[in-house]
């Protein structure tokens, strides 16, 4: 009965958890406000593609001003899985990044997924790492 | 005299494959393994074998506690003092971003696994942090008490039937939520491995107890899927990430 009791207190508490995507070094509840989903078009001027995340620097044209905006990847071991390489997005791309606001309010968010000018997704989406 | 020879040889054929025939057989472990999105329920021969009073922490995998958030963790005052004011921007410096977790946290991310077992040693890698871990099976002990910790720790095996009980001490104090909570060097950490009848999952059970920083025991479960064809990347944390963060515009 006791385990019974930890185990369904359990359950009742992971329902209340905050899932994030795959692959946080830092905590992504703490950073990234998962309520949110934010979606910003623009030309691609850096991809780092390196561990513990990918960094996609790129320029979003807004009322005649440009604003910069970094997207955080997940890791890019995980990425590659995905079909994402180093290469995959160059500078002069245009892309559209969809993904969890910095809960500070930068112009900083968590990537969930990306697509091309044509609507064609840049490598596949998170989740579909579980394809047998 | 040639005969003789041969008689011999035959004999300790005969000897080996006796012996070979008597040695207990277990499981096989080694293998690619990749974590389970969705865990499944917590295996109950597995969590029978879990210490009582011990919370079963539902972070596995993707999932994150929030902040103050600890899975029912009960943490003694300094520890809970210590969360409180954690700041997390602090983690996010050139010297800090690539330092590895221990084996409390770093076992149950979602990155894969590589398993390579032997009679008298077991290798487990981990993608995350490069890591790797070497788990004697020799009926060996632990080292002394004034040996080096380390992230990975100093890990000793034994077999219980069909479950495999690795005892890991020797730890370096790390991250055990990834939300201020630090577990000491003091933490003693059991972990139980067991593979699914079909040999295609990998279920386990990590119990750590820490009395420096928790007044209860935690564990989490865990299960893997085998993948054949898929390798473990290399992670080689590169800092200059540090850098890009929260520095929009720049």
């Amino acid at each position: 009965m006791r385990r019974l009791a930890i185990a369904l207190a359990a359950v009742a508490a992971g329902l209340m958890l905050q899932a994030g995507p795959a692959g946080a070094h830092h905590s992504f509840a703490v950073f990234f406000d998962q309520e949110k989903i934010v979606t910003q078009s623009g030309t691609v001027k850096d991809f780092q593609f390196s561990n513990p995340h990918g960094v996609l620097t790129f320029v979003v044209a807004k009322g005649g001003k440009e604003e910069t905006w970094k997207a955080e990847t997940n890791a890019p071991v995980i990425l590659r899985r995905l079909g994402w390489s180093p290469d995959i997005l160059k500078p002069g791309d245009k892309v559209t990044v969809e993904g969890w606001p910095a809960r500070d309010g930068s112009n900083y968010l968590r990537l969930r997924r990306a697509f091309r000018a044509d609507g064609s997704p840049v490598g596949l989406p998170i989740g579909a790492v579980d394809q047998k | 005299m040639r005969l003789s020879v041969l008689k011999l040889a035959a004999a300790a054929l005969l000897a080996a494959v006796a012996v070979a025939h008597a040695a207990p057989s277990h499981p096989d472990l080694s293998g690619y393994w990749e974590l389970m999105r969705t865990i499944p329920q917590p295996d109950p021969e597995l969590m029978a074998k879990v210490a009582p009073d011990t919370a079963l922490l539902m972070d596995t995998g993707a999932t994150e506690f929030p902040r103050g958030e600890y899975g029912g963790l009960k943490l003694r005052p300094e520890a809970l003092k210590q969360a409180q004011a954690w700041k997390p921007q602090d983690d996010m410096s050139l010297s800090k971003v690539c330092a590895p977790p221990s084996i409390v946290y770093a076992m149950q991310g979602p990155f894969p696994l590589r398993i390579d077992q032997g009679t008298e040693l077991m290798v487990i890698r981990l993608e995350y942090y490069d890591m790797a871990r070497v788990v004697f099976l020799d009926g060996r002990g632990h080292l002394p008490a004034d040996a080096p910790d380390s992230k990975v720790g100093d890990s000793v095996g034994r077999w219980d039937g069909n479950i495999l009980v690795v005892d890991t001490t020797h730890l370096e104090p790390a991250t055990i939520t990834n939300n201020g909570l630090f577990h000491s060097n003091r933490i003693h950490v059991i972990e139980r491995f067991k593979l699914s009848a079909d040999g295609r999952t990998l279920y386990a059970t990590q119990e750590f107890e820490d009395p420096q920083t928790l007044e209860n025991r935690g564990v989490r479960f865990l299960a893997w899927e085998k993948r054949e064809g898929r390798y473990i990347y290399p992670y080689d944390c590169d800092p200059s990430y540090a850098l890009n963060y929260g520095k929009p515009g720049q």
